[in-house]
């Protein structure tokens, strides 16, 4: 496949990034000045700071370069399990540099700077998983799959009980999607995601009451099935969670706007009301109102950017996220070194990913999850991430070696074998 | 192949997004009209609610015995008790002060100044921060398990009392001394107050600040106005308790958009109804002083007493007096508690709480029982030789050797040999139904909560039915059940006791029982000539000083009972020996730490100073008519008196119980109860001990 999109200079991959960052800019700094217009935000500069190291570190990615990167994938995935398991041992042990809050460990604390490991392990993730894969065909058979998902699920074991479920839910669709373009078999994918479906209940019961909540809740929009179940609260028994009575799902079904859905409904008050043209850029009640609509410049930041520029805006944002997944699709087809292939896959499913769960969240699709919304959500670890990313994706396009040979991953179905020599 | 998935791997991203897409078009196309709509709605402020005050406990003449009085307490914001630059921030903008200007001396500064203008420590303030942040904190940590995100709840943003029931002094003092902190209000609010003091002190009980139990067993949970809310105070013990869903009252309520136009018609607070007991305020004051003097001057080995004083017509309660007791204006400091509290027990309402063996004031109860029944008649005589088995002369005996004795003689002389027989023909399956026809073993009908039940005899032997003939053994009853024994015995009929005047709880009939009137005839000779002929129990005790038109009938008791406390043998770790007096093994090794805690090392005997308890059972009835049923209009009284360890009924109880009694009359000729003022009323100063 001939890339129109990609040279070999891909820097290109960075101009919807930079719109979106723009976006980002624009929304901290309606959010958070007193006078948009006139008094920077502080929480707007920071967020121009994070932006600033995430091009360093996306620029010393892709001068470093994804295969000398790669040959320490082992050793950077080890490193950012250690730095997991660390966070799991200061329940026993306090240590000074890991934080707790509201019961959850999920950052590093070295002075004022707050690191979230579980943003590095995507990407340690990535880069292990596809130097795995690189040269190996065992994966086409069931057996040679027990290890990808061994590499997967241990970091997602270690993120899961910080606990992070929103993290943890991107780790699959990453391996699935970086197996299927290696060229797994789709039956023995499939067979495995009907044996996470039987799984489910034993997941169901393990997570919180909120989490619960959170996962019905796209059911529970809805105020007709809400009176329904209020009526009939021994029917749809698997809906309530396992500890709560009877009483309490239906007093939760009754203040469920103002408990486990209030997040949603006013997300979607927000979309909603911005129609088409949006309330403008620093105006309209989800701006004044920081009560109105919790987490708006983290999880929920699309509700405040299709608020403030309507329908247009959020299409703009979409058409940002289907231009990095294209490139960086793209960018996989252009080049023939195996290993180049499956990080971009693998990087760009990421992106795309976390950005989908996020939109289909917040506009009540999908289950809230509390995944963040790449390069316009607030935060330094998820965005600086993010530009390491698309430096990568950069260095795949750019540093490509020349193989003199068929490409990579064409396997030969009659043949049984690859095409490239192994 | 590589190309081909990935293609596919295209479409399969391209779906959701679609999916995106279309539920955009969705809600910012079709739906936007509806969704601003939402917002505005959201826009709209929560309704406020306002505070009702709690309804007063008032005496049978309106006098208030617990009432809502206006005070002020002094509240700092949530933003200085934590550090958390989210809520500090938040809050610097509520109340308009720069965020330079929260320095650590400034905050330091506040809470010194609300020390020495309240008398309150430091770490008594700190403590109560510590409180307040428990509590938020447990809120916040509902909030974000509901909702699985961390954001600021309300409790946050508000101010919360530190400081509570300032005086109007204090609070214009403090408006003027911290005026200078904006974090620092000083609100209206209001606090339950008491009259009586602790005469009254049991009967009112207290309010408490609600608890997690109270409020999970809220009656009123779905009615948002009147549930309770985290600070709010409940009827924790007797009337406060009795009448929480009357004397609550419900909330007010307004709701205003963020102009201030009024939503919804506005709903005022409705106080909660105020409630009346039948008991009089100026005659418990006079009876609880009086009871008080004897204990302290007379019976200084007592530990407590207590007296009960029913209407036998309505068993209306007219007076109930528990001694010591408690203001409960001023609870107790722990710190400050008097070591002979221990056996004293001022926290006991003993008139309706605590159960004794009631001794031979059940001797009337069981001849009516016996003569109802048929296993004796009127005629029936046994010859008292002092003991009932002559080999065993110490077991089973009379105080002395009385010879032919009849129904209304053994009654007159307390016979225990008669109520032996009497106990042993009944068997105590018999005795135990009788005494529950006359309301032992039940709850008197008061609605107390802290009500005891008693407890009946249950073991079927001779001797089980001997001891409970006399009131011993297994047979443990309250003072009010006894009083109400005797009005029944007075009446002829059964009724539960009612404390509470106008009472919206339906009450249930007199129940008469299957006794004769010639029986009950038999049964008040006994118990006149025990009080007024020569030979009675009580005959040479004391009298009524100015009967007038009634007379006194009545049963005198002597009850057995096991020490409060008893000397233990101990051995020191340092070799030592010595007696330690206490109530209980456990209550002696809690005085002492660890490495100096004795061991006991032989058994404990009791201190010889403790007798039995003493009692008195009675009523007055008309003189001319006294073996007749008490019926209304005729002003009879049923009382019961108990001595803790003070010896003979007769010689202690009577003469307590005929004071009263001339306190009663008095009263109701129209002079005011005499309290005497000497005698001390906090429950530390109560003279007696042991």
């Amino acid at each position: 496949m001939k890339s129109i999109l990609v040279s070999r200079h891909a820097w290109g991959l960075l101009v919807p990034v930079l719109v979106l960052c723009g976006i980002s800019l624009l929304t901290m700094q309606a959010l958070f000045s007193p006078e948009p217009t006139r008094v920077p935000a502080s929480a707007a500069v920071k967020q121009l700071g994070f932006m600033g190291v995430g091009l360093v570190l996306a620029w010393l990615a892709a001068a470093v370069g994804y295969q000398r990167l790669g040959r320490w994938a082992y050793l950077l995935f080890v490193v950012c399990l250690l730095i997991l398991a660390a966070l799991r041992l200061d329940t026993r042990v306090d240590l000074p540099f890991i934080p707790e809050r509201n019961g959850a460990r999920r950052w590093i604390e070295i002075g004022s700077i707050q690191l979230q490991p579980s943003e590095l392990m995507k990407i340690a993730y990535v880069l292990a998983l596809a130097w795995y894969l690189k040269y190996r065909r065992n994966y086409r058979t069931f057996a040679g799959l027990a290890a990808p998902f061994f590499l997967t699920l241990v970091p997602m074991g270690l993120i899961i009980i910080q606990p992070d479920l929103g993290t943890v839910l991107l780790f699959l669709p990453v391996l699935f999607a970086m197996l299927f373009a290696a060229g797994a078999k789709v039956r023995h994918l499939l067979i495995i995601i009907l044996l996470g479906a039987m799984c489910l209940p034993l997941f169901w019961l393990h997570i919180r009451d909120y989490q619960r909540l959170r996962l019905v809740g796209m059911v529970l929009q809805t105020q007709r099935l809400r009176t329904y179940f209020d009526a009939n609260p021994d029917k749809w028994q698997w809906f309530r969670p396992p500890k709560t009575t009877a009483a309490e799902w239906r007093s939760e079904l009754r203040q469920w706007e103002d408990q486990a859905g209030y997040q949603l409904v006013h997300g979607k008050a927000a979309i909603g009301s911005g129609g088409v043209l949006g309330a403008g850029w620093a105006n309209g009640p989800f701006i004044e109102n920081e009560f109105l609509l919790p987490e708006r410049e983290n999880d929920f930041v699309f509700a405040i950017v299709a608020n403030q520029w309507g329908l247009v805006g959020a299409l703009i944002v979409l058409c940002c996220y289907a231009a990095i997944v294209v490139m960086g699709l793209d960018v996989a087809t252009v080049t023939k070194d195996p290993f180049g292939r499956l990080v971009a896959v693998g990087l760009t499913t990421l992106i795309a990913f976390q950005a989908l769960t996020n939109l289909c969240m917040t506009v009540g699709i999908g289950p809230i999850t509390g995944i963040t919304l790449p390069f316009v959500s607030k935060g330094g670890s998820s965005l600086v991430a993010s530009f390491v990313c698309v430096g990568l994706l950069v260095s795949v396009a750019r540093d490509r070696p020349i193989i003199m040979a068929k490409a990579a991953f064409e396997f030969d179905e009659e043949a049984e074998r690859y095409s490239h020599p192994a | 192949m590589f190309d081909r998935r990935v293609k596919i791997l295209l479409v399969l991203l391209a779906l959701p997004a679609l999916a995106v897409v279309a539920r955009l078009a969705q809600l910012q196309v079709l739906g936007a009209a509806y969704y601003r709509t939402a917002t505005e709605n959201m826009l709209k402020t929560r309704p406020r609610q306002f505070p009702c005050l709690r309804g007063s406990i008032l005496d049978s003449a309106g006098r208030k015995l617990a009432y809502d009085a206006p005070a002020w307490d002094i509240a700092v914001q949530y933003g200085i008790m934590v550090d958390d630059a989210a809520v500090r921030r938040r809050m610097c903008k509520l109340i308009d002060v720069p965020e330079s200007e929260l320095t650590p001396r400034r905050i330091a500064e506040s809470w010194m100044r609300i020390s020495q203008l309240t008398g309150k420590p430091l770490p008594e303030l700190q403590a109560e921060v510590d409180r307040i942040t428990f509590r938020v904190g447990r809120i916040k940590r509902h909030v974000f398990e509901r909702r699985g995100i961390d954001v600021l709840i309300q409790e946050e943003l508000q101010p919360h009392p530190v400081v509570v029931d300032l005086d109007q002094e204090q609070q214009v003092a403090a408006r003027v001394a911290l005026a200078a902190y904006p974090w620092v209000e000083v609100v209206a609010s209001h606090q339950r107050r008491y009259e009586g003091g602790p005469a009254v002190g049991h009967i009112v009980g207290r309010v408490s600040r609600v608890t997690d139990e109270a409020m999970n067993n809220d009656p009123n949970a779905d009615d948002p106005l009147a549930r309770y809310q985290p600070e709010d105070v409940f009827g924790f013990r007797c009337v406060e308790a009795l009448g929480e869903r009357w004397l609550r009252g419900r909330r007010g309520q307004v709701h205003e958009d963020r102009q201030g136009s009024p939503l919804e018609p506005p709903i005022d607070a409705v106080n909660g109804r105020d409630v009346y007991l039948t008991i009089d305020l100026a005659f418990q004051q006079a009876l609880y002083a009086q009871l008080g003097r004897e204990i302290s001057t007379r019976f200084p080995n007592s530990t407590g007493g207590c007296a009960v004083i029913l209407d036998i017509p309505t068993r209306s309660v007219i007076a109930m007096v528990s001694y010591p007791s408690v203001d409960p204006n001023h609870p107790p400091d722990p710190e400050k508690i008097d070591p002979r509290d221990e056996v004293r027990r001022p926290y006991l309402f003993r008139a309706v709480r605590e159960i004794y063996n009631p001794g031979s004031i059940v001797k009337p109860m069981l001849l009516a029982s016996a003569l109802a029944d048929g296993t004796i008649t009127s005629g029936y005589t046994v010859e008292c030789n002092g003991c009932l088995f002559p080999d065993q002369p110490h077991k089973w005996r009379c105080e002395s050797t009385r010879g032919p004795m009849d129904p209304i003689g053994a009654i007159q002389h307390s016979c225990n040999i008669f109520f032996y027989h009497v106990g042993e023909k009944m068997g105590v399956t018999r005795e135990a139904w009788w005494m529950q026809q006359f309301g032992l073993g039940q709850v008197s009908g008061t609605g107390l909560l802290d009500e005891s039940r008693g407890r009946l005899p249950t073991r079927r032997t001779d001797g089980e039915a001997r001891y409970a003939a006399i009131g011993q053994s297994q047979t443990e009853l309250t003072p009010i059940q006894t009083a109400n024994m005797i009005a029944t015995i007075a009446s002829g009929a059964y009724q539960p006791v009612t404390l509470w005047a106008d009472d919206p709880r339906p009450r249930p009939a007199p129940v008469r029982l299957k006794v004769s009137d010639a029986i009950w005839r038999t049964v008040r000779e006994g118990m006149y000539r025990a009080v007024n002929e020569p030979g009675g129990t009580a005959f040479l005790h004391g009298r009524l000083s100015n009967p007038g038109q009634y007379v006194l009938l009545g049963k005198t008791g002597s009850a057995e009972a096991w020490a409060p406390e008893w000397f233990y043998p101990c051995k020191f770790p340092d070799g030592s020996v010595k007696e330690i007096r206490a109530r209980n093994l456990r209550s002696l090794l809690e005085r002492y730490p660890a490495e100096s805690r004795p061991t006991v090392i032989g058994d404990h005997r009791a201190p010889p100073e403790y007798e039995t308890h003493a009692w008195f059972v009675g009523y007055l009835a008309p003189r001319n008519r006294y073996r007749d049923d008490v019926v209304a209009g005729t002003n009879g009284i049923a009382i019961a008196v108990v001595i803790e360890y003070a010896g003979h009924g007769g010689e202690v109880a009577f003469p307590v119980a005929t004071a009263m009694l001339d306190a009663y009359l008095m009263w109701q000729s129209g002079q005011p109860p005499q309290v005497d003022r000497g005698v001390r009323e906090t429950a530390a100063g109560a003279g007696g001990g042991r």
